[in-house]
Parts: structure tokens; C-alpha cells; sequence
């Protein structure tokens, strides 16, 4: 160890050494010229200087350079009337180090009266953690005190410990009134058991997160909020309480309720509608089948008829299919309810376009022809199989040539099922590639290509319901391609089909 | 008895549809009387003779429509069955409905049959042959009993 010098008049001994080396603070001793004649490891740790740098400097050495003029009055007023005391009471005390950085000090001060004089004898403490804390501390207490939100603190017993202004104008309450009360006072009668369980869970260090209640403010009323809860741990990580959350949600609620009711009222507007649809074009059919038999009596019984009349005759019954055809429609239409329940096994999407062709009526010079990559997908038959037929039926119907292939073919995407069918027809020019999905939107005279107008429109209903889009893109020189989204069978992990019962 | 001897009563509102049953019955050379109530209040005063209707004499069978004004064909089949005197009539339902609950309702009425009428062509002719069977084969109700 080595001695401490310069300090004359005093004895030393190894026991006075090893007690001012071993004290935990640094210490420093000054004289009434406020001169170091002291310092012990703690003090040139603490301030980065050597003993030997340290020995003889003025004390304000030690002192950031704004506080040096102060500092050296105030240390000369106390040397006037010493006494033990700390240093700078009411004041932020701020060390310098070598490396002329700062850090808050507390100083304590004691006069040691010696044949030599009065010497100052100090014990520094770097308060650098302390004052961090404090901050820390200030902060927090400044946001719970700023917050919005309620934030309410209990202890283990249930009882309230802390109180927001957040949670005053929340609940009513104020702080003073509340704290040292039970917590279920805040609750309503009918959700007492919330706290037990609320309780329990504290207990067991997990959180509530988010939990939607009810709690009774001080003039009775109840308030809807949002609870979230953490345990609140002592040093040792022992649960001593919960802190609690509490947000306000009622509006929230109140609008959650009312965008319901609209839906509700919505869905109840939508389906009136398609009921009317659906029993409008049911009704229509009855007159129109009325009028038909009437006209094949004619035909049938006035056999000398001009065949100008027969013609006209037939015209009529032409129009009736016609308008058969386009009530069948509306009412699939108004059907698609998007609540398809699957009916049977999914099939293989490659089975289900052979069922389309066997339905779709394919005339002689036309061949429908199902792609490879039907055959890995399984698909559910209702409602793909009418969205399928729409299409391909389209795509023979508005051919302009005698003779044409149609392809059907699949591509799984990351959410979808992409389904294509693709004709080499005349294509749909540019401009009509959106407005051909509307409703009763036909390209050509109805008396050129029979058609109701809403097999597109059918389609895209349907495709929406599932959640997918669809459109037509050119195929190349001639030819479209109708594309639609589907969503897939959902897969367990093990890539089997999910059962339907 | 001679299966001609019985009448086949039509309660039916619309006349395109009784027309179709007629010409139907007419071309399966099928020569009963056929006679027609427009809905189930005027089949109930001629099944009775009432309201200045002459009564309709046994033996008959009805073919009665669903959907009618006043009184429908599922109330008229059940006034039937709750009266004395007609309770035992032979009655098909003849009809555009293919509602689950009128099939039902019309069965617990004990209809001898629920015909569903489509739009096929030959449909009224195999109509009326299964009538000329139906009224050669089986054997009415007596006449002079009533229950």
C-alpha cells in the first residue's frame, strides 16, 4: 500500500491508513487555503487523477469550471464556521473528472481542528445511479399522472393503492376518497367473481390482457372498459400487487353495436330484395308457361292457319323461352347466397369440367377440353360447377366460327385457386371487357346469339361471395381468357382434405 | 260401376291450367263429365248444393289446385275431411308447388295423391291416363253410406 504523504503534523499509523484506504466513499481532506493535502483510492478513482496529481491542487480542481468562482466564496464562508455537515443542501453538487466530464456529487463536511489549523475532511459520493433512478422515477410518475388511460395500482388484498387522474375521471372517484379502499367497488354486483378470477391469475404472475368489462363509477352508473392487468413484483421478483389499466371503450362499443345493426339491417334489406327477386321471377313464369299454352292450342287446333301466322306464332313461342330463360336467371341470380354449404365429397376440379362439358351442350366442331393441372386440385362441385358452365358455355356460344377448342385449366396461387377458360373466339374488345359483367349486358342482338345477359353477371356474383375477382384478359391475335379467383379446399397439414359432414 | 260414370271435378282459378287439364283429359279420350269450381268456396257450395249451386252427385273425384283465392286448396281438402258427409272423397292435388310443407300438409289431409305439374308436354297426357287407370282400377266409396 502505498503511504500517504504530505501531510505533516499528523502521526500516522498502518491502522489510520488502512481505515481512510478502506472507507467505501472518498475521502479528501483540504486546508484553509483550500488546498488537497488528502485523498484516498476511492478519490483518485472517482476523479481519474492520480494521488500524486491531487496533492497540493486547489480544491476547485475537483469542480466544473461555471462553479469555480462560487464554489471557492462558499468553501471560504464555511472555513469562517465550520461544523459537520453535508455540503450544499437544496443544491445539485457536481464533480469533474480529469477527462473534464461531470457528475452529481453529495458531499458530506467535517471540520478536523489540528495544532496546524482547521483542515476540512470530505466524504464523496457519486450519486450518478441515485439521481438516474429519481429520474426514471419522475418520468414514470409524470406519465401515469398525464395519462389518459385509468391506472390504478391494489394490493394482493384487493385493496387500492394508487389512483390516476386518469382513473378520477374515468370512475368518479378521486384519489383520497379511494385509496385504502377495496377494488370491488369499482365492480358491479353481478361481476364479482371477475376479481377472483382476476386475483388468480395475478397470483399465478400472468397477465389480463385486454379484458372487456363493466365497472361502476362513483355516482353508480357503469362505464364499459378495457382491462389490462400485470402483477407488480417487488426487489425479490415477489408479486405484491397489480397494476391495472383501465380504457375507457364505451363509445368504441357503441359503435361496434351500431355498425351490427346496420349490417344486420343491410343483410335484412339484401335478402328482402332477393326474396322479392326470387319470387318475382317464380310468379312471372306461371302467366308466361299461360300464354305459351295458348298459342301452341292455336297451332295445334287451327289447322288453316297462314303460315305467316304460324311464323309469328312461333316468334311468340320464341320470345317465351326467351324470358324463361332470363326469369331462371334472375332467380339464380337472387339465389347466390354465398352461404353454400358444402353437399357432397369434393371432386378432382378435372371431374368437375367433364360434368360441364356433358351439360353445356358442345355442338359438333367444338371440343372442351380439360388442362393437366385440373387434375391435383379438389374442388367442392356447389357453386364452382355453375361459375365453370357460365363460361364455357359463353365461350361456345359467342364463337364465330364453326369449329373451336375451349381450354379449362387451374393455377394454385399462395391464397387462391386461378381458374382460366379460354376459347380461340373473335375476343372481347378492350372496351367492353369490364361492362360485359354487368347485368343483361350482351354484345350482339339476342335474336343473333340467344342469352339472357346475366351469365357474367352470375359469375361475377358468385366469384365475389367467395371473396375472389374475376375478369377477361386477350388470349393472343384471337381468343379471351376468363379468369377467376376461388378459394381452395382447406388442408390439414398433412394435405388431406378437411371433412365435411 | 262404369269408371265414365264418375264426374272429375276441377277446382282450379286459372283457365289456361284448366283448359290444359281439359284438353289433356280430351286427348287421352277420356269421356267423364268434367266440371269446374274457380276456388275452394264455390267447390264447397256444389259439393253441397248450396248458394243456389246445384249439388254434384256421386260418384266424382277432385283434382284440386294449391294456390287459389278465398279458400285454398289445402283448406278445401281439409273442410272435406271434417265434413260428414264428403269426408270420404277421393281428391288428387294437382299443382305448380313443390314446397316440402304443402306435399305435407296436403298428405295429412289424406289426398290420394299430390301431382306436381311441370311444364313437360306430354305431362298432362300421362295425367290423364293415370286418372282412367286410376278410375278403372280402384274402387270408389260407396255412394248410398255416408259415415
Amino acid at each position: 500500500m502505498p503511504r500517504s504523504s504530505s501531510f505533516d503534523g499528523f502521526r500516522h499509523s498502518d491502522w489510520f491508513e488502512l481505515i481512510v484506504e478502506g472507507v467505501p466513499v472518498a475521502l479528501l481532506m483540504a486546508d484553509q487555503q483550500q488546498r488537497i493535502s488528502l485523498v484516498n483510492r476511492n478519490t483518485e478513482a472517482l476523479f481519474g487523477y492520480s494521488r500524486s496529481e491531487l496533492i497540493g491542487e486547489r480544491l476547485e480542481a475537483l469542480v466544473p469550471e461555471r462553479f469555480r468562482e462560487q464554489h471557492v466564496a462558499r468553501v471560504s464562508a464555511y472555513l469562517e464556521a465550520p461544523t459537520q455537515r453535508r455540503m450544499g443542501a437544496g443544491r445539485e453538487l457536481f464533480g469533474r473528472r480529469k477527462d473534464a466530464t461531470e457528475m452529481p456529487i453529495e458531499i458530506g463536511l467535517n471540520p478536523i481542528r489540528t495544532a496546524e489549523g482547521v483542515f476540512t475532511l470530505a466524504s464523496i459520493i457519486d450519486i450518478t445511479e441515485r439521481k438516474r433512478a429519481e429520474n426514471v422515477e419522475a418520468q414514470m410518475a409524470a406519465l401515469v399522472e398525464s395519462a389518459d388511460d385509468a391506472i390504478v395500482a391494489k394490493s394482493l388484498d384487493g385493496i387500492i393503492r394508487s389512483w390516476n387522474p386518469g382513473a378520477e375521471r374515468l370512475l368518479g372517484y378521486c384519489a383520497k376518497e379511494i385509496i385504502g379502499q377495496p377494488v370491488t367497488r369499482l365492480l358491479p354486483d353481478d361481476r364479482l367473481d371477475e376479481e377472483v378470477m382476476i386475483l388468480g391469475r395475478i397470483g399465478r404472475g400472468e397477465r389480463v390482457e385486454q379484458f372487456e368489462t363493466v365497472r361502476r363509477k362513483s355516482d353508480g352508473s357503469m362505464v364499459e372498459v378495457s382491462l389490462t392487468i400485470s402483477p407488480i413484483l417487488d426487489a425479490n421478483g415477489a408479486i405484491i400487487g397489480a397494476s391495472k389499466i383501465m380504457r375507457d371503450i364505451t363509445t368504441r362499443k357503441r359503435s361496434e353495436r351500431e355498425l351490427r345493426r346496420s349490417n344486420a339491417d343491410l343483410a335484412q334489406t339484401n335478402s328482402e330484395l332477393d326474396n322479392f327477386v326470387y319470387t318475382a321471377s317464380h310468379d312471372l313464369r306461371s302467366p308466361l308457361t299461360g300464354i305459351g299454352s295458348i298459342v301452341e292450342w292455336i297451332l295445334e287446333d287451327d289447322r288453316a292457319l297462314a303460315s305467316e301466322s304460324r311464323e309469328r306464332l312461333a316468334m311468340i313461342l320464341g320470345r317465351i323461352e326467351r324470358m324463361k330463360q332470363l326469369l331462371t336467371d334472375i332467380r339464380d341470380y337472387a339465389r347466390i347466397d354465398g352461404k353454400t354449404t358444402p353437399s357432397a365429397a369434393p371432386v378432382s376440379a378435372a371431374t368437375l369440367v367433364e360434368n360441364v362439358v356433358v351439360i353445356a351442350h358442345v355442338p359438333p366442331g367444338f371440343s372442351v377440353r380439360g388442362d393437366r393441372s385440373l387434375e391435383a386440385v379438389l374442388v367442392q362441385r356447389v357453386p364452382l360447377e355453375q361459375v365453370l358452365l357460365n363460361l364455357v358455355s359463353n365461350a361456345i356460344k359467342h364463337h364465330d366460327r364453326l369449329a373451336g377448342t375451349v381450354t379449362v385449366s387451374v393455377q394454385p396461387t399462395d391464397r387462391w385457386l386461378r381458374f382460366s377458360v379460354i376459347d380461340d373466339g373473335p375476343g372481347i374488345p378492350e372496351e367492353y371487357r369490364e361492362s360485359i359483367f354487368e347485368m343483361f349486358k350482351t354484345l350482339k342482338p339476342r335474336d343473333e346469339v340467344e342469352g339472357s345477359g346475366m351469365g357474367l353477371a352470375l359469375v361475377r356474383k358468385i366469384v365475389g361471395r367467395m371473396g375472389g375477382r374475376c375478369g377477361v384478359d386477350p388470349a393472343g391475335e384471337r381468343g379471351s381468357v376468363f379468369w377467376f379467383e376461388w378459394p381452395p379446399i382447406a388442408r390439414s397439414s398433412r394435405g388431406e382434405t378437411n371433412e365435411f359432414d | 260401376m262404369n269408371s265414365t260414370e264418375v264426374t272429375i271435378f276441377l277446382v282450379e282459378d286459372d283457365d289456361v291450367d284448366a283448359t290444359t287439364v281439359v284438353r289433356g283429359l280430351t286427348r287421352a279420350d277420356i269421356r267423364n263429365t268434367v266440371i269446374r269450381a274457380r276456388d275452394g268456396i264455390e267447390a264447397m257450395d256444389m259439393l253441397q248444393g248450396t248458394n243456389g249451386k246445384p249439388i254434384l252427385k256421386p260418384p266424382y273425384i277432385l283434382l284440386v289446385d294449391v294456390r287459389m283465392p278465398r279458400l285454398d286448396g289445402l283448406g278445401l281438402v281439409r273442410r272435406i275431411r271434417s265434413n260428414k258427409m264428403l269426408q270420404r272423397t277421393i281428391i288428387f292435388v294437382l299443382t305448380t308447388s313443390d314446397s316440402d310443407r304443402d306435399r305435407a300438409e296436403a298428405y295429412d289431409a289424406h289426398v290420394a295423391g299430390y301431382i306436381v305439374k311441370s311444364n313437360a308436354p306430354d305431362q298432362f297426357h300421362a295425367l290423364a291416363r293415370m286418372l282412367d287407370y286410376y278410375l278403372t282400377i280402384v274402387a270408389p266409396p260407396p255412394v248410398d253410406l255416408c259415415g
